[in-house]
């Protein structure tokens, strides 16, 4: 197995290739024009709109397949196979983890959340169960940027001669200070949460518009 | 709160030694989705497209650069589009599911909506934790297995 000593890692090699880094930086471009008209324009989008944008991000940019891109290197990526049926130490693999959190999602979402959606259909315990679907998707959104953010710092400062050692340094180098990072994120988290959980304290923020 | 808080994370990926590399400042623009998601369907869309983008190209450079995975390239493509097209209509019976608009709607829901949708959620769930060990970098384990499939040349 490869170590992070390789001459690679030592030399900075890149995160992505010249033009897929073209593509990932360009793309926000769109959707940052989009949300000016969004925010000068106060616009509401018709139900049909709304399901185009969702239709784009969704289909067209990947959303559906791109949760099976993980078990595709699981299966197809020997490196990440060995990784995860090793051993560790005081700890099962993590494949074993996977396959119990496997089924315990399954179970909760095909028996208890239909069970309690038939007794107790107000119940708070499924608004919060589908709340933190949203939510957890959009911290491992954050979180996926935030770590590729790191990787480009690592790589970056690797090409500077003097910062070589940060490659073998034994923990995480956090260039970016990620206080404000987390503070940004669990502050809009709870904001969030709050919005759907009860919609009308907050409705003067969405300019008459009803919260997603 | 929020915005200041996020600008802070910019300003700061700006100012770190790297801010040479224009590349690095403008790829933590992305931030900003998450604070203006509320505000704006644009900026929802856009977080969840630069997402997926962002892991398309990993996935590619990893099984690019993994000597094992190039062995039988098409086997696992064939599988891995069977596996998409199958689960295409429950993912968009699951955008409905998840909605809390339909907290009640669904109580009388077949089979199909009450075994085979929850597996949409467990799917995504299961990316959530495998993905959470495989990018660990402060991990040296994760970091020695996957800087190697992560990173390519360095550029000439």
């Amino acid at each position: 197995m490869t170590n992070s000593n390789t001459s690679q890692f030592k030399l900075g090699g890149t995160l992505f290739e010249t033009k897929a880094e073209q593509f990932i930086l360009i793309l926000p471009v769109f959707f940052f024009v989009g949300i000016g008209f969004d925010l000068i324009q106060s616009t509401q989008y018709s139900p049909q709109e709304k399901s185009l944008g969702l239709f784009v991000s969704q289909f067209i940019f990947l959303n559906h397949i791109h949760v099976f891109f993980t078990f595709f290197l699981t299966f197809s990526v020997p490196e990440v196979r060995q990784w995860l049926t090793e051993k560790r130490s005081h700890a099962p693999n993590l494949a074993t983890l996977l396959g119990l959190f496997f089924i315990s999602i399954y179970l909760y979402w095909a028996i208890a959340v239909p069970y309690l959606r038939k007794t107790s259909p107000d119940s708070a315990v499924i608004k919060a169960s589908i709340i933190a679907v949203i939510l957890i998707g959009t911290y491992h959104n954050f979180i996926q940027s935030l770590g590729l953010s790191l990787a480009y710092n690592r790589i970056i400062k690797a090409q500077i001669p003097n910062c070589v050692q940060m490659f073998d340094a034994g923990k995480a180098t956090n260039v970016d200070s990620l206080g404000p990072s987390w503070l940004s994120h669990f502050s809009e988290m709870a904001f969030f949460c709050f919005s759907k959980i009860s919609p009308a304290p907050y409705l003067w923020l969405y300019d008459g518009r009803s919260p997603r | 709160m929020t915005f200041a808080a996020c600008f802070a994370a910019i300003r700061s990926a700006a100012r770190t030694p790297q801010s040479s590399d224009r590349a690095k400042t403008i790829y933590s623009l992305r931030y900003l989705f998450i604070p203006l998601a509320p505000f704006s369907d644009f900026a929802y869309w856009g977080m969840l497209s630069c997402h997926r983008v962002e892991y398309l190209f990993v996935t590619l450079k990893i099984r690019e650069n993994s000597i094992g995975a190039r062995a039988q390239p098409w086997t696992h493509l064939a599988l891995y589009a069977a596996i998409v097209i199958a689960f295409l209509p429950l993912k968009v019976i699951h955008e409905e599911f998840i909605a809390l608009e339909n907290v009640g709607s669904f109580l009388s829901s077949n089979w199909v909506v009450t075994y085979l949708v929850p597996l949409t959620l467990v799917v995504s769930y299961s990316h959530y934790f495998i993905d959470g060990f495989l990018f660990k970098f402060s991990n040296p384990r994760t970091r020695q297995m996957m800087a190697p499939l992560l990173l390519s040349k360095p550029r000439s």
